[in-house]
Protein backbone atom coordinates (compact mmCIF):
# COMPACT_ATOMS: atom_id res chain seq x y z
CA UNK A 1 0.00 0.00 0.00
CA UNK A 2 1.15 3.74 -1.00
CA UNK A 3 2.49 5.37 2.26
CA UNK A 4 -0.10 8.10 1.27
CA UNK A 5 -2.91 5.85 0.91
CA UNK A 6 -2.23 4.71 4.52
CA UNK A 7 -2.22 8.22 5.85
CA UNK A 8 -5.25 8.91 4.57
CA UNK A 9 -6.98 5.96 5.57
CA UNK A 10 -5.55 6.79 9.23
CA UNK A 11 -6.74 10.35 9.08
CA UNK A 12 -3.53 11.88 10.28
CA UNK A 13 -4.67 15.03 8.67
CA UNK A 14 -7.12 16.73 6.45
CA UNK A 15 -6.24 16.46 2.69
CA UNK A 16 -7.16 18.97 0.60
CA UNK A 17 -7.76 17.75 -3.04
CA UNK A 18 -7.87 19.23 -6.45
CA UNK A 19 -7.82 16.50 -9.55
CA UNK A 20 -6.15 13.90 -7.81
CA UNK A 21 -3.65 16.75 -6.23
CA UNK A 22 -3.46 16.79 -2.59
CA UNK A 23 -1.43 18.08 0.34
CA UNK A 24 -0.79 16.99 3.72
CA UNK A 25 1.28 17.75 6.81
CA UNK A 26 2.28 20.90 5.41
CA UNK A 27 3.46 23.75 8.08
CA UNK A 28 5.62 26.79 7.97
CA UNK A 29 8.52 26.84 10.24
CA UNK A 30 7.83 29.56 13.21
CA UNK A 31 11.16 31.85 12.97
CA UNK A 32 12.33 34.78 15.42
CA UNK A 33 10.64 37.73 14.83
CA UNK A 34 13.94 39.11 13.58
CA UNK A 35 13.94 36.91 10.77
CA UNK A 36 13.36 38.29 7.43
CA UNK A 37 13.16 33.98 5.98
CA UNK A 38 11.79 31.07 6.42
CA UNK A 39 10.96 27.79 5.02
CA UNK A 40 7.56 25.84 4.66
CA UNK A 41 6.96 22.02 4.27
CA UNK A 42 4.31 19.78 2.78
CA UNK A 43 3.91 15.95 0.91
CA UNK A 44 2.38 17.23 -2.05
CA UNK A 45 0.13 13.76 -3.72
CA UNK A 46 -0.68 13.20 -7.10
CA UNK A 47 -3.36 10.95 -7.19
CA UNK A 48 -4.19 11.10 -10.17
CA UNK A 49 -2.99 9.04 -13.54
CA UNK A 50 -1.40 12.52 -15.11
CA UNK A 51 2.15 13.65 -14.83
CA UNK A 52 2.14 16.85 -13.04
CA UNK A 53 4.82 19.77 -13.14
CA UNK A 54 4.84 22.43 -10.29
CA UNK A 55 6.10 25.63 -11.44
CA UNK A 56 6.13 28.15 -8.96
CA UNK A 57 4.37 28.95 -5.45
CA UNK A 58 2.22 31.79 -3.96
CA UNK A 59 1.46 33.51 -0.95
CA UNK A 60 0.28 36.64 0.39
CA UNK A 61 2.60 36.48 3.70
CA UNK A 62 5.75 37.33 1.79
CA UNK A 63 7.54 39.25 -0.92
CA UNK A 64 8.94 36.21 -2.77
CA UNK A 65 8.07 32.56 -2.71
CA UNK A 66 10.17 30.26 -4.25
CA UNK A 67 11.36 26.91 -4.23
CA UNK A 68 14.33 25.37 -3.08
CA UNK A 69 16.09 22.27 -2.48
CA UNK A 70 19.38 21.56 0.11
CA UNK A 71 21.81 19.66 -1.30
CA UNK A 72 25.02 18.05 0.41
CA UNK A 73 28.56 18.58 -0.91
CA UNK A 74 31.76 17.83 0.41
CA UNK A 75 30.01 18.33 3.88
CA UNK A 76 28.31 22.02 2.75
CA UNK A 77 24.97 22.37 2.26
CA UNK A 78 24.02 24.40 -0.71
CA UNK A 79 20.88 25.86 -1.07
CA UNK A 80 19.31 25.65 -4.73
CA UNK A 81 16.52 27.46 -6.61
CA UNK A 82 14.51 25.30 -8.52
CA UNK A 83 12.27 26.51 -11.48
CA UNK A 84 9.61 23.13 -11.00
CA UNK A 85 9.30 20.04 -9.58
CA UNK A 86 8.11 16.82 -11.25
CA UNK A 87 5.38 15.21 -9.59
CA UNK A 88 4.82 11.84 -11.03
CA UNK A 89 1.46 10.02 -11.48
CA UNK A 90 0.60 8.07 -8.64
CA UNK A 91 3.70 9.59 -6.21
CA UNK A 92 4.10 12.23 -3.77
CA UNK A 93 6.86 14.87 -3.22
CA UNK A 94 8.19 15.57 0.11
CA UNK A 95 9.31 19.06 1.05
CA UNK A 96 11.29 18.68 4.34
CA UNK A 97 13.82 20.24 6.72
CA UNK A 98 17.03 20.32 4.75
CA UNK A 99 15.90 18.80 1.60
CA UNK A 100 13.19 20.40 -0.80
CA UNK A 101 11.14 23.56 0.88
CA UNK A 102 9.32 26.03 0.45
CA UNK A 103 10.66 29.61 0.55
CA UNK A 104 9.12 32.24 2.25
CA UNK A 105 10.96 35.55 1.74
CA UNK A 106 10.73 38.56 2.86
CA UNK A 107 7.93 37.74 5.42
CA UNK A 108 5.60 41.13 5.51
CA UNK A 109 5.34 40.77 9.18
CA UNK A 110 6.10 38.49 11.91
CA UNK A 111 4.33 35.04 11.84
CA UNK A 112 3.36 33.59 15.22
CA UNK A 113 2.84 30.27 15.99
CA UNK A 114 -1.31 28.96 15.31
CA UNK A 115 -1.36 31.52 12.71
CA UNK A 116 -2.45 29.95 9.43
CA UNK A 117 -0.14 30.82 5.84
CA UNK A 118 -2.23 30.54 3.07
CA UNK A 119 -0.69 28.71 -0.29
CA UNK A 120 -1.19 28.47 -3.67
CA UNK A 121 0.75 25.72 -5.88
CA UNK A 122 0.63 26.78 -9.76
CA UNK A 123 1.23 23.88 -11.86
CA UNK A 124 2.25 23.95 -15.45
CA UNK A 125 -1.02 22.29 -16.60
CA UNK A 126 -2.98 25.76 -15.08
CA UNK A 127 -4.06 23.85 -12.36
CA UNK A 128 -3.52 25.47 -8.87
CA UNK A 129 -3.87 23.91 -5.40
CA UNK A 130 -4.63 26.23 -2.10
CA UNK A 131 -3.70 25.23 1.22
CA UNK A 132 -2.96 26.70 4.53
CA UNK A 133 -0.27 25.51 6.37
CA UNK A 134 -0.03 26.03 10.02
CA UNK A 135 2.84 28.05 11.87
CA UNK A 136 4.43 25.46 13.69
CA UNK A 137 8.12 25.30 15.95
CA UNK A 138 10.43 22.97 14.17
CA UNK A 139 9.91 20.25 16.84
CA UNK A 140 10.06 17.38 13.59
CA UNK A 141 14.20 18.65 13.82
CA UNK A 142 14.92 16.80 16.62
CA UNK A 143 14.30 13.43 15.25
CA UNK A 144 14.90 14.08 11.46
CA UNK A 145 13.03 11.60 9.33
CA UNK A 146 13.79 10.91 5.95
CA UNK A 147 11.37 9.45 3.74
CA UNK A 148 12.30 7.58 0.37
CA UNK A 149 10.19 6.99 -2.71
CA UNK B 1 51.37 0.03 46.10
CA UNK B 2 50.58 -2.04 43.83
CA UNK B 3 47.03 -2.77 44.96
CA UNK B 4 46.72 1.01 45.66
CA UNK B 5 47.39 1.97 42.02
CA UNK B 6 45.06 -1.19 41.23
CA UNK B 7 42.34 0.46 43.07
CA UNK B 8 43.30 3.72 41.23
CA UNK B 9 42.35 2.17 37.91
CA UNK B 10 39.38 0.66 39.38
CA UNK B 11 37.74 4.14 40.20
CA UNK B 12 38.76 6.00 37.24
CA UNK B 13 38.15 3.60 34.92
CA UNK B 14 34.49 4.94 34.01
CA UNK B 15 35.78 8.61 33.73
CA UNK B 16 38.50 7.76 31.72
CA UNK B 17 36.21 5.58 29.43
CA UNK B 18 34.44 8.82 29.15
CA UNK B 19 36.74 10.75 27.98
CA UNK B 20 38.29 8.55 26.00
CA UNK B 21 35.08 8.05 23.48
CA UNK B 22 35.47 11.66 22.61
CA UNK B 23 38.98 12.61 21.57
CA UNK B 24 40.58 15.76 21.05
CA UNK B 25 40.30 17.19 17.81
CA UNK B 26 43.40 18.81 17.93
CA UNK B 27 43.41 20.00 13.77
CA UNK B 28 40.39 22.12 14.76
CA UNK B 29 39.58 25.09 17.44
CA UNK B 30 40.92 27.63 19.07
CA UNK B 31 40.44 30.64 21.11
CA UNK B 32 38.83 34.05 19.25
CA UNK B 33 37.96 37.53 20.08
CA UNK B 34 34.50 39.11 18.69
CA UNK B 35 32.35 41.24 18.87
CA UNK B 36 29.44 39.86 20.77
CA UNK B 37 25.91 39.88 21.98
CA UNK B 38 26.86 40.25 25.71
CA UNK B 39 29.88 42.37 25.31
CA UNK B 40 31.45 45.24 23.05
CA UNK B 41 33.77 42.16 22.53
CA UNK B 42 33.99 38.75 24.47
CA UNK B 43 36.49 35.75 24.01
CA UNK B 44 35.25 32.33 22.84
CA UNK B 45 38.00 31.44 26.32
CA UNK B 46 35.49 33.44 28.67
CA UNK B 47 33.39 30.54 28.69
CA UNK B 48 35.73 28.36 29.79
CA UNK B 49 35.13 25.95 32.58
CA UNK B 50 31.86 25.51 30.98
CA UNK B 51 31.21 22.79 28.16
CA UNK B 52 30.68 24.72 24.94
CA UNK B 53 27.66 23.85 21.84
CA UNK B 54 29.06 26.06 19.14
CA UNK B 55 27.65 26.32 15.87
CA UNK B 56 28.09 28.09 12.61
CA UNK B 57 25.47 30.35 10.39
CA UNK B 58 23.53 33.46 9.47
CA UNK B 59 19.60 34.71 10.67
CA UNK B 60 18.56 34.85 7.25
CA UNK B 61 18.86 31.49 6.51
CA UNK B 62 15.72 29.82 5.90
CA UNK B 63 16.05 26.20 6.18
CA UNK B 64 19.32 24.66 7.77
CA UNK B 65 20.29 27.28 10.09
CA UNK B 66 17.36 27.25 12.52
CA UNK B 67 16.99 23.86 12.50
CA UNK B 68 20.41 23.56 13.85
CA UNK B 69 19.65 25.81 16.31
CA UNK B 70 16.20 24.11 17.37
CA UNK B 71 18.41 20.52 17.80
CA UNK B 72 21.00 22.72 20.16
CA UNK B 73 17.74 23.96 21.87
CA UNK B 74 16.75 20.75 22.43
CA UNK B 75 19.81 19.01 23.73
CA UNK B 76 19.74 21.90 25.97
CA UNK B 77 16.20 21.58 27.18
CA UNK B 78 16.87 17.76 28.22
CA UNK B 79 20.02 18.63 30.10
CA UNK B 80 17.89 20.28 32.92
CA UNK B 81 20.07 21.67 36.42
CA UNK B 82 23.39 21.30 34.16
CA UNK B 83 22.15 23.48 31.44
CA UNK B 84 23.82 26.06 33.31
CA UNK B 85 27.25 24.20 32.75
CA UNK B 86 26.82 24.41 29.25
CA UNK B 87 27.16 27.72 27.07
CA UNK B 88 25.35 27.95 23.56
CA UNK B 89 27.33 29.55 21.56
CA UNK B 90 26.36 31.04 17.53
CA UNK B 91 28.98 32.63 15.36
CA UNK B 92 27.28 34.53 12.13
CA UNK B 93 29.34 34.31 8.76
CA UNK B 94 27.12 37.23 7.07
CA UNK B 95 28.27 40.23 8.97
CA UNK B 96 26.56 42.52 6.53
CA UNK B 97 23.52 41.39 7.70
CA UNK B 98 23.96 40.14 11.25
CA UNK B 99 24.35 42.85 13.77
CA UNK B 100 24.75 42.44 16.87
CA UNK B 101 21.16 43.22 18.13
CA UNK B 102 19.28 41.63 14.92
CA UNK B 103 21.47 38.20 16.50
CA UNK B 104 20.41 39.31 20.35
CA UNK B 105 16.88 39.14 18.98
CA UNK B 106 17.09 35.81 16.83
CA UNK B 107 19.02 33.99 19.19
CA UNK B 108 16.70 34.95 22.08
CA UNK B 109 14.26 33.13 20.28
CA UNK B 110 16.27 29.59 21.19
CA UNK B 111 17.20 30.65 24.24
CA UNK B 112 17.70 33.26 26.94
CA UNK B 113 21.74 32.00 27.30
CA UNK B 114 23.06 31.90 23.28
CA UNK B 115 25.39 33.82 22.78
CA UNK B 116 26.20 35.23 19.32
CA UNK B 117 29.15 36.63 17.66
CA UNK B 118 29.76 39.18 14.46
CA UNK B 119 32.63 40.66 13.80
CA UNK B 120 34.23 41.96 10.04
CA UNK B 121 34.45 39.64 7.05
CA UNK B 122 38.00 38.75 7.85
CA UNK B 123 37.48 38.17 11.28
CA UNK B 124 34.82 35.59 10.89
CA UNK B 125 36.51 33.87 7.92
CA UNK B 126 39.64 33.53 10.13
CA UNK B 127 37.53 31.96 13.12
CA UNK B 128 35.40 30.01 10.47
CA UNK B 129 39.47 28.69 9.52
CA UNK B 130 40.26 27.59 12.64
CA UNK B 131 37.36 25.35 12.73
CA UNK B 132 37.59 24.19 9.47
CA UNK B 133 34.05 25.60 8.63
CA UNK B 134 33.11 26.09 4.74
CA UNK B 135 30.83 29.30 4.21
CA UNK B 136 30.77 30.10 0.54
CA UNK B 137 28.47 33.39 -0.42
CA UNK B 138 26.58 32.36 -3.06
CA UNK B 139 25.00 34.28 -5.84
CA UNK B 140 21.30 33.64 -7.44
CA UNK B 141 18.12 35.10 -9.33
CA UNK B 142 16.51 34.11 -5.74
CA UNK B 143 14.86 37.14 -4.07
CA UNK B 144 16.66 36.07 -0.50
CA UNK B 145 19.49 37.42 -2.33
CA UNK B 146 22.61 35.90 -0.72
CA UNK B 147 22.47 32.95 0.57
CA UNK B 148 25.82 30.42 1.41
CA UNK B 149 26.92 26.92 1.22
CA UNK B 150 27.43 25.95 4.15
CA UNK B 151 28.64 23.32 6.78
CA UNK B 152 26.40 23.14 9.63
CA UNK B 153 28.10 21.03 12.18
CA UNK B 154 27.30 21.76 16.06
CA UNK B 155 30.88 21.43 17.84
CA UNK B 156 31.33 20.16 21.00
CA UNK B 157 33.86 22.09 23.09
CA UNK B 158 35.19 20.50 26.96
CA UNK B 159 35.76 23.12 28.95
CA UNK B 160 39.00 23.79 28.15
CA UNK B 161 37.56 24.99 25.09
CA UNK B 162 38.72 22.11 23.23
CA UNK B 163 37.07 20.06 20.41
CA UNK B 164 35.60 16.64 21.27
CA UNK B 165 32.78 16.14 18.81
CA UNK B 166 31.43 17.66 15.42
CA UNK B 167 27.96 16.80 15.78
CA UNK B 168 25.90 16.21 11.69
CA UNK B 169 22.32 16.64 11.21
CA UNK B 170 22.08 12.45 11.34
CA UNK B 171 23.61 13.00 15.29
CA UNK B 172 20.63 12.52 17.43
CA UNK B 173 19.58 14.40 20.47
CA UNK B 174 20.00 11.53 22.71
CA UNK B 175 23.12 10.68 21.41
CA UNK B 176 24.16 14.85 21.60
CA UNK B 177 22.87 14.86 24.97
CA UNK B 178 24.95 11.91 26.20
CA UNK B 179 28.17 13.54 24.85
CA UNK B 180 27.76 16.82 26.61
CA UNK B 181 27.44 14.82 29.52
CA UNK B 182 30.40 12.56 29.94
CA UNK B 183 32.06 15.49 29.54
CA UNK B 184 30.31 17.28 32.36
CA UNK B 185 31.28 14.18 34.24
CA UNK B 186 35.14 14.06 33.49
Amino acid sequence: MKKWLLVLLLGVSAPVWADGLSVEQGWVRLVPPVSPNTAGYLMLHNGGDQNRNLVAVKSPVAEAVEMHTVVEQDGAMSMQQLQSIAVPAEDCVMFEPGANHIMFIGLKQPLQEGDTVPLTLIFEDGENLSVSLPVKRGQNDAHQHHHHH
Amino acid sequence: MVWKTFAWLLISLPALAGAAELPINTKLGGDFELPSTVATTSRLSDFKGKVVLLNFGYTSCPDVCPMVLNRMAAVLNELEQSRAQVQPVFVTFDPERDTVERMQQYLNYFGKDFVGFTGTREQLAAVARQYGVIAIAQQSDSAAGTLYTHSDYIYLLDQQGRVRALFAKSDTIDKMVEDVESLLED
